[in-house]
Formats: structure tokens, sequence, C-alpha cells
């Protein structure tokens, strides 16, 4: 719908003011005036012609209200629609002022609404600030187009995070602590390992040979130290052998005294006393026991038992239980016989009235039998559904009948047609081209965008002075070069690294070391052989004074005795602090060799930095000849990447426009066959509509005759159903009525069997005679019951409790034959009462007995162990009282403490005396007389001080050679470093591989989530973005929505694909935004439905020249889908308008409310510069 | 005078085991110096053997392995044999030919070493025993060594010592190549072998040996190894025996998925064959488990590698901690199912099936990966080399073929059952 003419005809300040509005390319009109000229007049009398006028208008103030009136004509769908609309009743009125039914305009309005066309297709400035606002909403029905997208992606960011973060564990460029640099640092330390402990042939050698001179020195000297160790030892033995000895003699001699004793066993004294205290409490016990004994049989012999009684125990309590059981029974017997004989009674009443007789014996006799009467009984259920059966089957066929018919005049009123293949065949031809105009335009956007991407590629190669062509031509060194040089310079800091690295550990090493010796020194007493030395000195000092007669030796002992104790006090010192010194040598050794690694590796650090320096000059020359001045070789893999983009773009942009061109011919092609198809097949093909009118008219043509075809084809198939069903309704009512007839015959045959031929009529007769028999049959069943369960049982309990009687008479009172069972059962329980009773008391006085001749057995064999206690000493002493061996236990057990005290005195000396025998002891001590021992052990003493500081520096020796030998012995710690090393590769293949796994997955989820939501992202968006990016010339690039964000937030991208949110933007950007969104939409509209024209009242006023000269040229390609009415106070907007609109109608209102209409070859106007169109 | 000897070959001392990493509670401090412990065995079987001597057929150390510690623990081994009056005799390959060892090395007296000049013959008269042999001069010997030994020595048992890789064993360069038939026809007893390192054995007029690698270094040299025990009857006749004498294994172990409704179940479907592989004797095991057949669970397991490792870990460790290393988790299994139906997901799916495999075309994308992963590449050593797919890829700038090995396991992580 479009509007061709608005007459003001009385409205506001205008009247008989007309407004025309011609068609061309792009439907595209300016109204241009100052303010109060009556702009937003025009935009409110387009609304109020097309929805009608408000009760109160304030437009009332020239025209009375009732006046008021507008004229319109409308360009529809079903052709022009003029009218006039007044403030009348029946506002929609004909140019003749006849009224006009309001549906009047539905085919050019359909389901508009004043909201939605004031809402969507008349904006203002205040509705764009409005509109501005809103966009982040997501309720916002713009909002929900934008953020569809996001639609099953969800949850895919969570995927990527957990990727990201997986490989930041692995690797980050700057961080240290991840998986990568642990087992870089690995191999680094492993391979460090490696060299320093990998040895050389030579390197053996020498240290093998001064490990060997060092030992052999060393044990030359332990040999003689040991000797004189030995010597000083045996003189030592002797001083403490002596008492020993002594006190050894003196108490063989003791015992040499007390001559032969008995052999008693450890402890006999105390056994023998203890033995005859137990015999003599055991011989008392014994007698008092015996006595308990007799008194207890005396007891148990005067007790009788009544054993028949007894023995008939049994048998008198069942008596008693069946007396108790069968109290009842001889009243229920004839009780229950009665039962019986009325029962019977009843049946023989019921059996006469059917000829059954007047006695039990002929009524069991003349009664049916069962199977007979159950026949009966089933023949009568069967025959009421019998019958139904039969009507069922008769209306079932009528109904069959009446269907048939109903079908067949269906069938008679179907036509028979098909369709024409030239249309079918020309719709397969167009389909593919159905929506080639939004192609068109996707595609029209994309060749913009790929202009636009080429030219920012160009800028951001950072060098202007290159074109396109210099690009393509220019020399450049290949990746592979690029690489090496990389690597070159790479591996050279890297070494610069390492050299720093070792530099720092060994000057660490050193000051650990520097500070291990200081706390070592500090924390051991370490006595030196000076001080061994000077103390020596002293102790002669004091000697030779004594020795010389200087000082007496009562004067001179005790300084003689401190100088002698120092002294060896510091050579003992001086001994245990042999490995310390040995320690502390090796220590300030290792300090040594830490200070000249340091140096060695700093000075391989400046050849480092040196090389470094000139791998960078060779770049910046090499920078130079290509034109890259300045550019660093960290950075020309990018920059070359760059470089490779812009080409790229160029690329792109060439394929787009081939492939636009492509499209439109394609389309146009179809749209030629299908309207031939049309015209062939008889159909009328409107001027104006497009391919994808012609092939729904098409697709709905085809549809029909398809439609009408499948519904003959399902009737003749429910006719041929029909017929058969009809068939077999016959054939079922004929079986039906042989039913019937079928059970007359049977229940007749049945009749005479139950001997009732002759005593029924009739149906009813047959049921009372079946009754009957059925109640006859049951009563008797009743009667055989109750005699086999009830009576019978009793009278045979009775007959077995008397048997019971009569047989313990025989047994225990033979005098009272015949007696009655119950007064007998009495009697006989008394007497097993009292039985019972006797055996108790008999039980209880042989338990007592048996008790106490256990006692007396138990005191028996105490006494027998107390004197088999006392015999071993008895044997021993030959005695044969026990008081007899009591003074040769005596003697014997001194005897034994002193040979324990002499065996203690023979292991002492066993213990002192270095494993000699007590001979060679005695031999010892004559050799090393007591008396010489002092002196002779001082001299010794001497000579060996002198060994041990000889030994202290041939161990200090031996420990340097042994901690130079000790690592390169044929040992495994370089295979084993080598094994670190390989250990540490594999780890970081590894990370390497799971990180670049990671890396490269989680880089390519969000390129293709970013990639399918672009794409998903609709039409809209898109445009929207072309729009927006012309509106801003270029400040921002395209429009995305983060769907990360909650709610989803749109985004608008800055040309370095910076992000800004809607709230960063300006006021001016915001209206911008606003607007190419609300154009986006329209454009979408028009292609999809109806078109509507688009009022735009004063929207530039927050744009400047530049600005408003974009948002015409979005409003260039709106026209060209839908009529554009555009209202201006910007008169210089003017030329612009013309450039782009050079058919478009222009109209300029005045204030004193006169128009004229303007034209461009009347108004030639130039462009102003900031109004250039780019 | 029937006598017994052994015969080995590519020791390769100290040289590392490769493709393992030190993870916690892998019995790592006990197999570093699996090929030293290896070597021990040999010497010590020969010793409770009682063998008349013992035949090294080339490559006892690793060319470029400096350590002389390594020829220390070779002299030491040497040593004993020699305290049990059993000889060597030492013939050098192309990795030890240029070795410092083989060069300085002082050996005992027991140890006999062919010259590589020329072939040489050496003769045990009580035995009644001739070796013929010639060492590697360098180390690329291309030229038929074994054409000019000399001739059998009548009323001995000859014996041809050769480093070679016969008829072109592709796995092993193709050092002093010759044939079967050769070797046949120089009319000796027997042929001591080396440089392949899987065992194999021709029977003709000479028995004919490849011993095998003494001790597997890598997951391609899977399975038992060791060397020969070679017994000459008083006839003459000979009899082989192998000698497993390898203190680490290498075994790859192949999981079906298929059935499995859990990770939980693929792992301990990994412990019972990890439990099947340790059960059939004391010897420790390095192992490289890989995961197969068609499976749900396709898609968590490739969604995190590193997760499915640490159970597998974790498995080994709960079955035998000593005695399981594993070398890596491989996981090769495909999904059960196929991207369809009408769910939302299922649909986003798809689209994100074709968008992926465009990218491995697509320049701007590569470009992006690039800057993505280059502080990496930057960052990595040179010395990472061996089995790193990925990596080399990387290196060799085909970022294409690097996303088309990636994009697969992406999307079965997206598509797995819980995910995405």
């Amino acid at each position: 719908m479009r509007l061709c003419e608005l007459g003001l005809l009385a409205y506001g300040r205008f009247t008989d003011h007309h407004l025309r509005f011609p068609q061309s390319s792009h439907d595209f009109h300016v109204i241009v005036g100052p303010n109060e000229a009556g702009k937003s007049t025009v935009r409110r009398a387009i609304t109020e012609l097309l929805f009608g006028m408000e009760l109160r208008s304030p437009l009332g103030f020239k025209h009375a209200q009732a006046d008021l009136r507008v004229s319109g004509v409308l360009e529809t769908a079903a052709g022009p629609r003029d009218f006039v609309r007044t403030k009348q009743q029946k506002s929609l009125r004909s140019m003749a002022g006849d009224p006009l039914p309001d549906s009047y305009l539905d085919v050019g309005l359909g389901a508009l609404t004043r909201e939605v066309f004031e809402q969507m297709h008349c904006l203002d400035h205040a509705r764009l600030l409005h509109g501005g606002q809103s966009i982040v909403d997501p309720r916002n029905s713009v909002s929900q187009i934008l953020f569809q997208a996001a639609s099953g992606l969800d949850d895919f960011a969570a995927v990527r995070d957990a990727l990201g973060e997986r490989a930041a564990n692995i690797f980050t460029s700057r961080g240290r602590n991840n998986r990568y640099s642990g087992a870089s640092e690995r191999f680094t330390s492993a391979q460090k390992v490696l060299k320093d402990v990998q040895v050389r042939t030579r390197e053996w050698v020498d240290a093998r040979d001064a490990l060997k001179s060092a030992q052999e020195n060393l044990e030359t000297v332990r040999r003689e130290h040991r000797a004189l160790e030995l010597e000083r030892s045996a003189w030592e033995r002797s001083r403490r052998l002596a008492p020993i000895v002594t006190r050894l003699d003196r108490l063989q001699s003791d015992i040499d005294v007390l001559g032969d004793t008995r052999d008693f066993p450890a402890g006999a004294r105390k056994t023998l006393a203890t033995g005859i205290a137990d015999m003599e409490k055991a011989i008392s016990l014994v007698k008092t026991r015996e006595r308990d004994v007799s008194d207890r049989q005396e007891q148990l012999d005067a007790v009788e038992v009544d054993a028949d009684a007894l023995a008939h125990a049994s048998g008198i309590d069942r008596l008693s239980r069946l007396c108790a059981l069968y109290e009842s029974h001889a009243a229920d017997i004839v009780l229950r016989r009665s039962e019986a004989s009325h029962w019977l009674a009843a049946a023989i009443e019921r059996g006469v009235e059917f000829g059954c007789g007047d006695a039990e014996d002929m009524l069991r006799s003349r009664l049916p039998q069962e199977r007979i009467l159950r026949a009966i009984d089933s023949l009568l259920k069967e025959r009421g559904a019998l019958l139904a059966d039969k009507r069922a089957a008769e209306d079932g066929e009528r109904d069959r009948i009446a269907a048939l018919d109903e079908l067949r005049k269906e069938l008679e009123e179907l036509p028979e047609r098909d369709a024409d293949p030239r249309l079918v065949e020309a719709l397969e031809q167009a389909l593919p081209y159905k929506a080639s105009e939004a192609r068109q335009d996707g595609l029209r956007g994309a060749v913009a965008t790929a202009l636009a991407e080429a030219q920012r590629n160009m800028v951001a190669l950072g060098r202007p002075a290159f074109t396109e062509d210099d690009l393509r031509t220019m020399q450049v060194p290949s990746p592979e070069r690029v690489s090496a040089m990389r690597s070159e310079r790479q591996g050279i800091a890297q070494a610069r690294d390492v050299a720093r690295q070792l530099m720092e550990q060994h000057a660490e090493s050193a000051s650990q070391l520097e500070l291990r010796i200081n706390q070592f020194a500090r924390s051991h007493k370490i006595v030196t052989s000076t001080d061994v030395h000077g103390a020596r000195q002293e102790r002669d000092e004091a000697w030779g004074a004594i020795k010389s007669g200087v000082h007496t030796l009562a004067v001179g002992a005790p300084r003689l005795d401190a100088t002698l104790r120092l002294a060896d006090q510091l050579v003992d010192a001086h001994t245990l602090s042999e490995a310390d010194g040995a320690s502390l040598q090796s220590m300030r050794d290792q300090l040594e060799v830490a200070l000249s690694d340091e140096g060695r590796e700093r000075r391989v650090l400046e050849e480092r930095e040196g090389e470094l320096s000139r791998v960078n000059a060779q770049w910046e020359a090499q920078a130079s000849a290509l034109g890259l001045a300045g550019l660093l070789l960290d950075d020309l893999s990018q920059w070359l990447a760059k470089r490779d983009k812009a080409l790229l773009a160029a690329d792109t942009l060439e394929q787009k426009r081939q492939e636009l061109a492509h499209e439109c011919e394609c389309a146009a092609k179809a749209q030629q066959t299908v309207s031939e198809a049309l015209t062939k097949a008889g159909f009328e093909t409107p001027v104006a509509s497009g391919l994808a009118a012609m092939c729904a008219a098409i697709e709905e043509h085809l549809q029909k005759v398809d439609r009408t075809r499948t519904r003959r084809e399902t009737v003749v198939q429910q006719i041929r159903a029909a017929d058969t069903a009809l068939k077999t309704a016959a054939m079922m009512r004929e079986a039906k009525g042989k039913a019937v007839d079928d059970w007359g015959s049977r229940w007749n045959e049945l009749l005479v069997k139950a001997h009732l031929g002759n005593q029924v009529d009739d149906v009813s007769e047959a049921e009372a005679a079946i009754e009957a028999a059925a109640f006859i049959r049951q009563s008797l069943g009743r009667i055989d019951a109750h005699r086999a369960e009830r009576i019978q049982p009793m009278e045979a309990d009775l007959q077995a409790l008397q048997q019971v009687a009569e047989g313990l008479v025989d047994a225990l009172v033979p005098d009272q034959q015949g007696a009655n069972p119950e007064a007998l059962s009495r009697t006989l329980g008394a007497r097993l009462e009292q039985a019972k009773r006797q055996s108790l008391r008999k039980d209880q006085a042989q338990e007592s007995l048996d008790g106490a001749e256990r006692q007396l057995s138990e005191a028996r064999t105490a006494l027998d162990q107390a004197k088999a206690r006392l015999q071993p000493l008895m044997r021993c002493a030959e005695v044969e009282d026990p008081l007899d061996a009591v003074p040769l236990v005596d003697r014997a057990e001194k005897k034994s403490e002193l040979l324990a005290e002499l065996k203690g005195v023979r292991a002492e000396l066993e213990a002192s005396a270095d494993g000699m025998t007590l001979e060679q002891a005695r031999a010892g001590l004559a050799d090393h007389p007591v008396a010489h021992a002092e002196e002779r052990m001082l001299t010794i003493r001497d000579r060996l001080e002198h060994l041990a500081q000889s030994m202290v520096v041939l161990a200090q020796d031996e420990l340097k050679a042994k901690q130079g030998f000790d690592p390169i012995d044929g040992g495994a710690k370089a295979a084993v470093a080598e094994s670190q090393k390989q250990e540490a590769l594999s780890e970081m293949a590894e990370a390497a591989e799971e990180y670049l796994h990671l890396a490269t997955a989680g880089t390519l989820l969000q390129w293709a989530v970013d990639r399918y939501r672009d794409r998903k992202q609709g039409p809209l968006l898109q445009r929207a973005s072309a729009i927006f990016q012309g509106l801003t010339r270029g400040s921002f690039e395209k429009l995305r929505v983060d769907y990360e964000s909650t709610p989803p937030a749109l985004l608008a991208y800055r040309p370095e694909n910076q992000a800004v949110k809607v709230s960063g933007l300006s006021d001016g950007t915001r209206d911008q935004l606003f607007l190419a969104l609300r154009i986006a939409a329209l454009e979408l509209q028009a292609d999809q439905g109806t078109p509507v024209p688009f009022i735009a009242d004063d929207l530039f006023i927050n744009f400047d020249d530049a600005r408003s000269a974009a948002g015409l040229q979005a409003l260039h390609a709106l026209a060209a889908k839908t009529q554009v009415i555009f209202l201006t106070h910007q008169e210089h907007l003017l030329p612009v308008v013309r450039s782009l609109f050079p058919e478009a109608s222009s109209e300029i209102l005045t204030a004193d409310a006169s128009g004229s209409a303007l034209h461009g070859e009347d108004h030639e106007v130039a462009i102003p510069a900031e109004l250039q169109l780019t | 005078m029937g006598f017994r000897f052994i015969h080995a070959a590519d020791i390769h001392l100290d040289s590392p085991l490769r493709g393992l990493s030190a993870y916690e509670s892998a019995p790592a401090d006990r197999l570093r110096s699996a090929s030293r412990e290896a070597f021990k065995e040999l010497v010590t079987r020969a010793i409770e053997d009682d063998v008349s001597f013992l035949v090294l057929a080339g490559d006892l150390y690793d060319g470029d392995w400096r350590d002389y510690n390594t020829g220390l623990f070779f002299v030491a081994q040497m040593a004993r044999l020699a305290k049990a009056g059993i000889r060597a005799f030492l013939l050098h390959g192309n990795h030890d030919a240029e070795s410092e060892m083989t060069k300085k090395l002082v050996l005992p007296d027991n140890v006999t070493v062919f010259p590589s000049r020329s072939p040489h013959v050496f003769r045990i008269d009580d035995l009644q025993v001739a070796l013929h042999g010639q060492s590697f001069a360098h180390r690329v010997v291309e030229d038929n060594l074994a054409a000019a030994y000399g001739a059998r020595v009548n009323g001995h048992y000859n014996i041809g010592v050769l480093h070679t890789a016969m008829e072109g064993y592709v796995a092993h360069p193709n050092y002093a190549p010759c044939k079967v038939a050769e070797l046949h026809a120089k009319g000796y007893d027997y042929w001591a072998l080396g440089h392949v390192h899987e065992f194999q054995r021709w029977d003709g007029a000479s028995t004919i040996v490849f011993p095998g690698n003494l001790q597997g270094r890598h997951v391609r040299e899977t399975g038992r190894k060791g060397a020969v025990s070679v017994t000459v009857d008083d006839d003459g006749h000979t009899v082989v025996d192998r000698l497993f004498l390898d203190v680490l294994r290498w075994e790859v172990l192949t999981v079906d998925a298929d059935g499995c409704a859990t990770v939980d179940d693929v792992s301990r479907r990994v412990g019972q064959g990890l439990s099947r592989l340790i059960g059939a004797d004391d010897t420790p095991r390095a192992v490289r488990v890989v995961l197969q057949g068609k499976t749900r669970l396709h898609g968590a397991l490739m969604g995190n590698a590193a997760a499915t490792r640490a159970q597998v870990l974790a498995q080994a460790v709960a079955v035998d901690a000593d005695r399981l290393w594993i070398e890596k988790v491989k996981i090769a299994t495909s999904p059960e199912f196929t991207i369809d139906g009408a769910d939302e997901t299922r649909e986003a799916l798809a689209d994100l099936q074709s968008i992926l495999f465009e990218a491995g075309e697509d320049a701007d994308f590569l470009r992006e990966l690039l800057g993505e992963i280059q502080p990496f590449l930057n960052k990595v050593s040179g010395d990472v080399r061996d089995d790193a797919p990925l990596l080399a890829l990387a290196r060799e700038g085909r970022l294409g073929d690097l996303v088309k090995q990636v994009a697969p396991a992406l999307l079965a992580q997206l598509s797995a059952p819980g995910a995405p």
C-alpha cells in the first residue's frame, strides 16, 4: 500500500492544500519547512486519514471541529482507493460525500492498527530517543528477533571455558607455575645434572690413582697406630686384672673349708617347711569327711516308694485327659440325630410336587442326574443371547445398504482432472530462485562489507605508501626463512638465558657454601694440631720442673695432673674432629669451584649478549631494505599475516561482485520461464507480480488438483469396502436364525431325559423343577455330611475311653471291675501323686550321700599330694622323717652361695681379660707388672698422639680423593639423569600435545560458535549492521549480540574489533543505532508482507551534516521497497536528496501555509563538501 | 666335546627408555637403569649356567653416549665373567663403532674384540671353536662384510659373528647387507647376528639367529626380549633356547569400550586388562593403553583425555604400582550415534559440524589460531620431537591439518551425553 495523494481540505492551518506523491523507482518524498510550517500536521493528517480523527482535535483552531476534513488516494493490491475522512459519525466518505463501509480500507491496511502504525511507521525524534533506550530490553520485539540465534548453543561457553582453563593449566605465556614449565624445568635440571656427572676417561684414571695413593698412605699409619694401641691395651689390662685375681683366690679358699655337702635343689629349705605344714592339715580334714559319709547313708536307707503306681503313670494321665475331653458326647449325639430327621422331612415334601415319592429311598432314586440339570440350565441362559444376535444381524444388514448408497452418490459428484505438466516443470525450475531478491540484497551487503574490509586491511598494514600491487610484487622472506631467523635469534636468547641462570645458580651455590662454612665452623669445636702441640709443651714443662727438682712432687703433681688431663682431652677432641676438619676443608674447596664456575658462566653470558646484538643489527638492515624499517623481527610474521589478509580481502571483494551478478542473471531467467508457463496454461499474469507471487499461484493450483484426485481414490476404495461388508452382513443374519432353531430341538430332548417330559409345559415350569431338584440334592448332601462328620466320630470316642479304663482296673485295682471311668480316674490319680512325692525324697537323700563321698576323696588326695611334694627332699637327705632333713639342707645352701659369688668373679675376670684365660691373665700380669704400667702408658700415649695427627692429614687426603672418585666409579648417575631427561621430554611432549589440542579446540569452538551465530542471527542484524556502519561513517563496523551475558546484550564493534555496549554509545550514535534497527526491520517487513509508508519526521536533529547524509543514504535503500515520506526543517539537505533521488517529489511548506513543489531541474543547488556521500 | 655359549646383541647400555613420563607412583626410580639391570641379568645367567663364552654381536653402547661410567660398568660386568673363567667376544656395530668408550676403554683380559680393518678368526683350542667376525669401522657400513669372511676352519665348530640388516629390514638401516643363502653357503655352524631388534631364526646348513635386543626401550619394541643360549653337543648339533632377560617389558593393551555405560566402567575394564597382563609373569610392564570400539562414551573420553589418563593411572596404581608404568593412553574409540533428530541442540551440532570442518580452510581463522598458539611454539623446546604429531603439524605450519585432527574430538565432546 502507498499513499498517492493527501488532501488537507480543512485541517489545522491548511485549506484545500494537496500533497502529491508520484511513484518512481525509489518511492521517496521530501517535505521541507521551517518550524511551525505544518510538518507535524502533515504527519498527523496521514495517521488520521487512515485510522480516523480524534473526538477533540487540537487542530480545530481555524476550522470548526465538525468541519475538519482530509482526503486521500491510496494505491492497493485491489486498485486505487480515494476517499475523504471527516469527523462525522460515518467518518469514511467518498469524494462525493457518500458514506463508505468501514472495511473499505482493509485491502490496503490489512491487520495494521493505529498503534502499530505510529510505533513502527511514524518515527520522529522523540520516538527515536525512546526506541534507543529500549533496545537492550529482551522483551522488546526487536531484541527477540536479535537474540534468537542463541538457541541451541547456550551451554557451549562452559565447554570453551573448561578448554581454556585446562589449556592455561598446561601453558600460559607469562606464567611459570604450569605443567609445561614444570616439565621444562625438570628437563633443564636433568640436562645440567647430566653435564655435571658425565665422566671422561682421563678424569677417571687420575681420580682412581689419587684415591689409591691416599688409601695406601693412610693404611701404613693406621697399622702402626693399631700396634701401639695393642701394647697400651696390655698395660691397661694388667692394671685392671690384678685386684680381680686376688678376690678369686680368697673365695676358693672359703669353699674348700666347707668340704662335701649333699646336693639339694634350689629353695629346698622353704619347700621342706611348707610341706610339713600342708601334711598336718590334710590328715585332720580326712577324719572329718569320713564322719559325714556315715551319717548320709543312714538317711537314705530310711525312705520307701510305690513302684506300681509310678509304672502306670502314663495310663492314669491318659484316662484323666479322655474323661475331660469326651464329657459332653452323650448329650450331643441325641441332638444331632434330631436335626438330620428334620432336614429329610423338608426334602420329601418338595419331591412329592414332581412325583418323587414320600420315602428317603424313593426320593434318592427319582431325583434327575446333576449333568442333565446343568445342561437344561445352560440352554436357558443361551436363549436370550441367540434371540438378540438374530435381531442385531438384521439391523446391520439394513445399515450397510444405506452407507453404500451415500458413497456412490458422492463419487458421481467429484470431477476428474490432472495437473498441467508445463506448470509443474516451470515451478521446479523457478523454486531455487524464489528467495533470490533477499539473496541479492545479502550479496550487495557482502560486496559493501568486502570493500570496507579490503580498505581496512590496507590501513591495518600501517604502511600507507604501499599499494595492492606493491604488496603482490613485494619480495618478502619465506615463512621458513622467517622462522629460521627467529629460531636463530631465539636460540641465542635462550642460550643467554641459560647462561644467566647458570651464573645465578653458581653464585647462589657459592653464597650458600660460604654460609654453610661459617655455620659449620661455629657449630663444631675443631681442635687443631697447634692447640694439641701447645698443651703438650705445657705438660712437658710441668714434668720437667718435677724431674729437675724446681718443684717437689707434692707441689708439682697437681699442675702435672692438670696439664696431663688437658693434653689428653685435646688429643681426643682432635682425633674426634678429624672428620669435621676434613669436611670443612672439603666445603672450602667446593666454594672455590663454585666461584670459578660463576666466573666462567659470566663470560659465556657476555658472549651471548654480543651475538644477540649482532643478529638484531643484521635484521634492522634487512628490514630497511624491504621498506619495513622499524619493524621488529618478532612482529614480521604478524605483518606478513596482515599482508596476506589484505590480499585475501581484495580477492574476496572480487569474488562477491561476481556472485552478485550471477544471482541477478539466474533470477531473471527463472521469472521469464514461469511467466511463459502461466500464459500457456491460461493464467493471467499481473504485470507487477514477482517471481515469488507467480510460484505461489502455481503451487496453490497444483495443490487443489491434487486434493480432488486424492479424494476420488479414497471414495472408490470406500465403496469397494462397503460392498464387501454388505455381503458379510447378509450371511450373518442367516446364521443367527438357524442357531435359534437348533436351540428348540436340544431343549425338548433334555426335558425327556430329566423325567419332566410330562411334568412341565413351558420354560418357567422347567426352571421351577430345576430349582426344586437342586434343593433336594442340597438337603440330602447336608444330611449325609452330618451323619459322617458329627454323629459317628463321637460314638467312636466313647468306645475308646471305656477300653482304657478296663486296662487300668486289671493292672492296679482288680477288685473294682466295671467301675465308672470318671470315678476310677479320680482314685488312681490320688494314688499316683503320693508315689511321686516318696520318689522325690529318696533322690534328695542319694544326692547328699554322693556329695559327702566326693569331699572325702578330695581330702585324701590332698594328703597324698603333700607327702609326694616332700618325697624328693627325703630321698636326697636319705631320712624317713622330714624333720631330720632340716640341718642337712642349711649347710648345703651356704656352700651354694659361695660358689655363686665365685662364679661372678670369674665372669668379671672373663669380661675384663679381653678373651684371655686365667692362666694367660696371670702370665700377662707377670709380663706387665702393675708397678710399671703408668709410666709405660704415658710414653705410648705420646706416640699415639703423634700418629693421630698424621692420620688426620691423611684422612683429609683420602676423603678429598674419595669425593673426587665416588661419582665416577661406574655408577649410573648419568644414565639416570638421561632417563629423567627423557621422562621430562615425554612429559613436555604430552603437555605440548594436550595444550595444542585444547588451545586449538578452544579457539575453534569460539570461532565456530561465532560463525554459527553470524549465520543464524537473521537478516535483520546483518542489514542493521550495514546501515549502522553507514550511519556512523565507518566508526562502527558491525553489530553483534553477546549471548553469554544475562540477559543477552547488543554490542557495537569498532573496526579494530573493540566491542562497545549500547550504554557506552553517545546519544547521537544511539539514535543512529535505533534508526538502523528500525530501517532494517521495515525492509524486512516490506520483503515479507504488504509494504506500508514510512513517515520520518525531523529524524536528523542530533545528526551532523555528514551523518544526516548517511541517514538519507540508508533511507534510499528503504525507499526501493516501500514509500518514504521525509519531513525536515533542514533545507540544506535538499541537494543531497536530489543527488540520491533524482525522481523524488519535493514540497516546501512555508509559514503562511502555502506550499510549492520543488523539482531537481528547477532548483540546482551545489552539495556542500561535508554532505558529499562516500 | 660339547659346550654352551650365550649370544646377545644390541645391548645399548645406558640408552634411556623413551616415551615414559614419571607420574607419581610410577616405578621410575627402579627402572631408569633397565639396560644395566638386563645386562647384569645376562652376566649372572652366563655364570649360573657355566657357559664357555659369551658373544656380543654389536651395539653394546649408543654412539653419542660419552659417559665413561658406562664403560666402567661394562668392565665391572666383564670382571664378574673373568672371575668365573668365562671369555667374551665383542663385535662393534653401527652404534658403538665411533663411541668414545670403544676407542679408549681398557678391557679385562677375558674380553676379545673383533677388529674393524678386516675379518678375523679367533680360535678356542680346548673347545675346538672358531669365531669369525669383523667390527664396524664407522657408523655407516654399506658393504657386505660377510662376503669377506674366511672359509670354515675344519675340525672346529665355526661361528660367524656379524652386525647386519640382512636382506633389508625396513625398520632398521640397511647396514652390512647380505642374504640368508649367502650365510648358509659359508658353511659355518652358527651365525651370531646383531642389529635387528626382533628375534629371528633360520635353520638349514647353518643356524642363523638374531637374538633381538636385550631390553626393549620404547613402545615399538614390545614383547619379550633377551638373548639366546646355544648348546652344542659332542656331535656338533646345535640347540638354541631363548633367554628372556628384560627387566621391563613393553606392551600394548587394547581395551574395547563397547558396552560400557560409564567412564568408570571403561577404567575398570582397563584394570582387568592390566591385571591379566602382569598375571602372566613377574616382569614389570610399560604399557600403552589403547581404548577402542564404538561407544556412546566416545565424547566423554575424547573431551577430557587428561582425566581419562588419570583414571587409567589410578587403575595401574591399584593393580600393581611397582610393576606397571603407563606409557600413554590412546583414545581410538568411535561414536555410537550420528548427529540427527529434531532436538534443538542436535540441530545446532549438525550446523556446527559443517562449520568446524570449514575452519581448516579458513585463512582468517588459521591466522587467529596461529596467534593463539605462537607463544607456545616460541617457548616449546626443540628437543621435543618424538611422538608429538600435533606439535609437528604446528611447527610445519600445517594448521589446517591440525584443525582436522582436533575437530572430530571437539565435536564428539560437544555431542557427549551430559554435554555440552
